[in-house]
């Protein structure tokens, strides 16, 4: 990091909004080594999802994924979170902003305040709480949820006695560490930062304007929000589902789709994109918690559109009997005395149907906050005629002023993993822009020299924290002390009211240096939050960071076992125990680094592959892209122009040409991947032509390929076409002639096993040539028979604008398909209609037929070649789903485009961008570091019997040049896999060996050793 | 490789809960490769054993042991003393081990931990298939690399019966009918004719059904015999 060259540009980001695009986005460019002003006006970061309970499809609980990253983003040395803040003005250039943010006063003293909460237990006034969605109280000082990062309370003013009446200040006297500042006046601090990212995040509709649905009025009917706090283990309800009026378990449960969404007259005119999927998820999640549960959906069109969304809307129907009803609910009504409520909907044969349920979910839609033109505002950027930041197809993340991108919902309504993918991408998009300001503003940490412990008798040093009173109103703790200081090897016990204090640390540090330790017990809170803290106070006395053991006494004894100070106090001593028996036995582990090649090697030259190529080349770094056709361009080849109007044919050719013409891209067509090796930041790549390549990276793009029909005679007529020989014709100046009938079939091939996926393109398609038609010729007429019409998003007006110009839609089963048979040079079309409940036939000049995308058949060996799963469609599997949407589990490959799962040109263009920020964080590195905590590998034990080698998510045990099993500790992660399976017991884990473990287990139970 | 599975616990439990001492004893090569019965096996099943035996109120000393290999002399000799200790051991080595051990330890009494199965192949971790029967007369020349007698629910010479149904053998959907197998891999290879030759009635006495087999490598036994006349 020290030749960088000096550069006029600001080596510093502003991320405004800590939600989880914004944190994605500020991890990303913290990690290479750009400075990050992350700007939220909440008293903590986390934004929605910190309130969901679970997650679709894969059911992962919410605050578990995302607290770990809160952490890391709280911790980060080169991350400066600045709460209760807002932006007022921005100035400048790109590269150059000036902002000002006012912060508004949090009245506790962040460097002072531990987090314990000893303030709100006393705190007399209690408000309802917003994070529990006003279905429970919390108090007028406060954290807004128990993992908040940071865990600094704030008081509220608005509510506080003291600000009110001028009496109280009971939480001034509760805590000890003396941080409530009743004076604090907030400030107004001034930045200069390279490039801002907007990431507000979103609001919910308010569903009490539609009054017909009774929130507010009937107490059980409740919005999705707070179904998920009902949901939540730590919500409310503490995960049991209850009626808010009575308490009862419901029995009947409905949800109603479409809350506020796709309605141009009473509230928004798009599709939320996500209320399929989270009531769907909700549903199944009900029925997890209670079998008792009957859950109905009442929708519109299910549009579960994403990765592999339609395969979970079929275990809904199939594994949990979830009843989907396609109906409007026109009013909810409360039947006196029971709280019980009356749905009244119209069936598909349109007779009206009242229906009793115990509980009423609205599945309300999101939509940018009430003060996002303003916000506009002061950022100098333009906002579309919804109130979403503008954006264009082509540059997705870019706002309509340079240097300033916008990620998540504020760019129009989406789920996680795909406000993660922006996350990444408007990284992406600053590393281009900044790229030869990296680390200009950066700081990093110097150690002093680690002590050699050569010959050293365990030293160990116990610390009891009493967490105010979390711990010690619960646990004895000095009667913990007491009880561990004579245990063989503790030379010093002692408690302490805070450990994880700013002078605890001074403290700690001192007693090692003065009682000469080596090896550090914690007894506290847990190892998620604070062990990094312990590990760096250790290090900074002059420890391997690895000499130290974390004691959860908090989270896994006092908080679950209040009221019994007896046992817990018992239960104490055992986990401390514990942690010293283990800390006998840790040894001082060193932490190896690898360099990086500052070089990509991208896969695949279609869109995807060069929009990663061009970022990370803009990024500074050199890029190889190899494509086994001759020219670039892959599929988009076919596409003329996007939903919007954009001419994709004229933007692919610029975008070919800038690649074409980059210093540092250099492209190998005609050719493919031959043998591949290395590890992350040191693969080497031989090609079919020949050529090797060292590289850092590799970007998988590989993409995908249009299904050739053989339904419906498209072989055996030429009136049968697909929807992209349409365009083509539309393009080529064709027009259709008056009278003139077309007939679109939606969803040829996808959607059914063995291809039960949605292919997201279609619909859209087929809106796109449709509306064309009409625009060329309103008098043609234009049929479309679908399932579910998918326009989700801001792409739902397309779909309103084709039936307003007279573009008739009818939907059809798919165990009822329409039959096409050939009359003349005619076809006539079969299908129900279900509105006029009669047979239509349509007697077509054109049959268009709506197929799909397929994996490329080059996904599998590709796949094979570098160990990456995929799904049951052919997909490539990412690392998670939610959180790691372009990782793979082994580092340093990454994914874009078709390649993952089908999607729209601009959010392929968004992955791709994506792909290049989580590139560049590992390009940025001139070395990368393995942690301690890898496996060790014995060779003498080994029987290379490759149990090892074929479970290793992360790739790392490997046949070397003897035709033996051998061990590369880079890739390395130490989940441990290797040593639960090894039949010869050749693994051990650093810090979790086998005699570390068994020692505890001796520690817990006290008996004597086993009898070897 | 042989393949083995451990017994039910149960039925481990009974064979040993009337000894006062038991060895636990691994065989670290095939079975160890199989999980079945290693030294890590021996480990845990002694502790298990243990473990009943303090939920059940007896007293047992369950000690844990592994060697290389139970199918040779001289991995035993270093532990033979501490083998002879206890009153029973429980080997978790394939049958030949069992059988080996019992003929060299005298009157403890050696149990088999460990069903010993099928010679088979690891195709992916945790699946093990039997492709060889062992049967003392290999064919594999003749059907395309795949073997009727190990792979053919009858053994058929010539086949495949009337109970071929679709690529499956009749007795399960889960078992691959072998004959189908041959017939497409002749196709691959080119040699479909082959498959039209009646091979003749076959002897079977090559295999287990001609009594227990015995192999004398003469240049290396005489060897043997030649040291062992200096010796004596």
């Amino acid at each position: 990091m020290n030749e960088k060259i000096s550069s006029i540009k600001k080596g510093s980001v502003l991320v405004v909004g800590g939600g989880i695009g914004g944190m994605q986005a500020a991890l990303d460019l913290a990690d290479s080594e750009f400075k990050v002003h992350m700007v939220q006006k909440d008293p903590s970061i986390g934004g929605t999802m910190v309130m969901l309970d679970k997650t679709f499809p894969t059911g992962d609980c919410s605050m578990c994924m995302i607290s770990p990253k809160m952490v890391e983003v709280g911790r980060h040395l080169n991350i400066d979170i600045h709460l209760l803040a807002e932006v007022v003005s921005v100035e400048g250039e790109p590269g150059d902003f000036k902002v000002k943010i006012k912060i508004a006063p949090r009245y506790v003293a962040p460097d002072k305040c531990t987090g314990c909460g000893d303030c709100e237990t006393k705190c007399p006034k209690k408000v309802s709480s917003e994070f529990e969605q006003g279905l429970s109280v919390r108090k007028a000082i406060y954290s807004l949820f128990p993992q908040a990062v940071p865990n600094t309370r704030v008081i509220d003013k608005d509510n506080c006695l003291y600000f009110k009446k001028g009496r109280c200040r009971l939480c001034e006297k509760a805590c000890k560490a003396g941080a409530i500042n009743y004076k604090d006046k907030g400030k107004e601090i001034e930045l200069h930062v390279g490039a801002i990212i907007l990431c507000p995040g979103l609001d919910r509709y308010d569903a009490k304007v539609r009054g017909e649905f009774g929130l507010g009025r009937w107490k059980n009917v409740v919005t999705a929000i707070q179904f998920e706090r009902i949901l939540s283990a730590s919500g409310p309800y503490k995960g049991e589902i209850k009626r808010p009026i009575d308490g009862r378990h419901p029995k009947r449960v409905a949800w109603i789709q479409c809350v506020g969404s796709r309605d141009s007259h009473n509230a928004n005119p798009w599709c939320s994109s996500v209320c399929c999927m989270y009531a769907t998820k909700q549903a199944i999640i009900a029925r997890e918690h209670d079998s008792e549960i009957e859950p109905t959906i009442f929708f519109m069109e299910m549009r579960s559109f994403g990765k592999d969304f339609d395969k979970y809307v079929e275990r809904a129907k199939t594994e949990y009997g979830v009843r989907y009803k396609r109906a409007m609910i026109s009013a909810v009504r409360e039947e006196p005395g029971t709280g019980d409520l009356l749905l009244r909907y119209a069936a598909e044969d349109g007779k009206l149907i009242d229906e009793i349920f115990d509980l009423v979910v609205l599945s309300v839609g999101l939509e940018p906050h009430k003060d996002s033109v303003e916000f506009a505002k002061t950022f100098g950027i333009e906002t579309n005629s919804y109130r979403f930041a503008k954006t264009f197809p082509l540059k997705p993340v870019q706002t309509t002023r340079k240097g300033i991108y916008v990620t998540g919902t504020y760019h129009g309504p989406k789920d996680i993993p795909e406000t993660v993918m922006q996350g990444s991408a408007v990284a992406g998009e600053v590393m281009a822009l900044l790229g030869e300001a990296r680390g200009t503003e950066t700081v990093a940490k110097e150690f002093p020299p680690e002590k050699d412990l050569t010959g050293e008798e365990p030293r160990i040093g116990v610390l009891v924290c009493h967490c105010g009173t979390n711990i010690a109103s619960t646990v004895e703790v000095e009667k913990v002390v007491e009880t561990v200081k004579d245990l063989p090897g503790v030379v010093y016990a002692t408690n302490t009211l805070y450990a994880c204090s700013q002078d605890s640390q001074e403290m700690l540090k001192k007693i090692v240096r003065e009682m000469n330790l080596n090896r550090v017990v914690v007894a506290s809170c847990t190892p998620r939050t604070h062990e990094p803290l312990f590990q760096e106070t250790i290090r900074d006395a002059g420890l391997n960071k690895y000499l130290f053991d974390l004691a959860d006494i908090r989270e896994q004894c006092s908080w679950c076992h209040m009221g019994h100070k007896e046992e817990a106090t018992k239960k104490a001593i055992k986990i401390v125990k514990m942690a010293i028996a283990k800390a006998r036995l840790l040894e001082p582990l060193k932490t190896d680094t690898v360099e990086v090649t500052p070089a990509a090697m991208v896969i695949g030259g279609g869109i995807a592959g060069m929009t990663t190529a061009l970022s990370l080349a803009d990024q500074g770094f050199h890029v190889s892209i190899v494509e086994r056709e001759k020219e670039l361009g892959g599929l988009l080849r076919n596409l003329y122009r996007t939903l919007e109007g954009n001419d994709v044919q004229e933007f692919l050719k610029a975008r070919i040409e800038q690649v074409l013409s980059h210093e540092r891209i250099r492209v190998y067509s005609d050719a493919e991947v031959k043998k591949t090796g290395g590890f992350v930041g040191n693969f080497e790549t031989t090609l079919t032509n020949g050529n090797v390549i060292k590289h850092g990276v590799i970007v998988l793009a590989t993409g995908g390929v249009e299904y050739q029909p053989t339904e419906y005679f498209y072989n055996e007529s030429d009136r049968v076409i697909t929807q992209r020989e349409l365009e083509e014709k539309l393009v080529s100046g064709e027009n259709p002639r008056s009278g003139e009938q077309y007939v679109m079939i939606q969803c040829v091939g996808s959607r059914e096993e063995p291809n039960q996926y949605c292919s997201r393109i279609c619909c859209l398609d087929a809106i796109k040539n449709a509306v064309t038609l009409k625009e060329k010729n309103p008098k043609a007429q234009i049929f479309i028979l679908y399932r579910d019409i998918r326009t989700y998003g801001l792409r739902e007006d397309y779909y309103r604008k084709a039936r307003d110009i007279g573009v008739f839609f009818v939907r059809y089963e798919v165990d009822k398909k329409p039959v096409v048979e050939k009359i003349g040079d005619k076809l006539g079309i079969k299908t129900r209609d279900y509105m006029l409940n009669k047979e239509l036939i349509l007697n077509a000049d054109w049959l268009v037929l709506s197929t799909g995308l397929r994996p490329h058949p080059k996904t599998e060996t590709v796949g094979e070649m570098y160990k990456v799963t995929r799904n049951p469609d052919g997909y490539f599997l990412e690392a998670h789903v939610k959180l790691r949407p372009v990782d793979f589990p082994g580092e340093g490959i990454f994914v874009a485009g078709l390649a993952h799962a089908p999607k729209n040109l601009d959010e392929t263009i968004s992955q791709a961008l994506a792909a290049a920020g989580r590139a560049g964080v590992v390009l940025s590195k001139e070395n990368l570091a393995v942690s301690g905590i890898v496996a060790k590998h014995r060779k003498d034990l080994c029987m290379s019997c490759l149990s090892c080698f074929r479970v290793c998510p992360f790739d790392s045990p490997y046949i070397d040049e003897e035709g033996k099993v051998a061990h590369n500790e880079i890739k390395c992660h130490g989940c441990g896999i290797c040593a639960g399976i090894c039949p010869a017991k050749a693994f051990q884990v650093n810090s979790f060996r086998d005699d570390q473990i068994l020692a505890m287990i001796d520690a817990a139970v006290e008996c004597e050793p086993v009898i070897k | 490789m042989i393949i083995g599975k451990q017994k039910p616990f149960e039925e481990i439990w009974d064979m040993i809960k009337n000894f006062k001492k038991v060895l636990v004893f691994g065989c670290n090569t095939c079975v160890a490769i199989c999980h079945a019965g290693g030294g890590k096996e021996a480990e845990i099943l002694a502790s298990m054993l243990r473990m009943r035996a303090s939920l059940e109120g007896v007293e047992i000393e369950v000690k844990h042991a592994a060697i290389e290999r139970h199918c040779e002399p001289e991995f035993f000799e270093p532990v033979m003393d501490n083998v002879r200790t206890s009153d029973m051991v429980l080997s978790l080595a394939c049958g030949v081990g069992v059988n080996f051990l019992s003929e060299r330890i005298g009157n403890i009494p050696v149990y088999p931990g460990i069903n010993t199965e099928f010679y088979g192949a690891v195709p992916k971790a945790g699946i093990f298939t039997e492709l060889c029967a062992g049967c003392g007369d290999c064919i594999l020349h003749l059907t395309g690399g795949i073997c009727p007698i190990a792979r053919c629910a009858k053994s058929l010479m010539n086949g495949p019966c009337g109970g071929t149904n679709n690529g499956k053998c009749e007795i399960s959907q889960d078992v691959d009918c072998a004959w189908y197998l041959i017939l497409e891999r002749m196709k691959k290879l080119g040699i479909l004719e082959k498959m039209f030759e009646i091979q003749p009635l076959r002897d079977w006495s090559t295999g287990m059904y001609g009594g227990p087999r015995r192999i004398i490598l003469d240049h290396i036994e005489e060897v043997e015999a030649q040291e062992e006349r200096k010796g004596s």
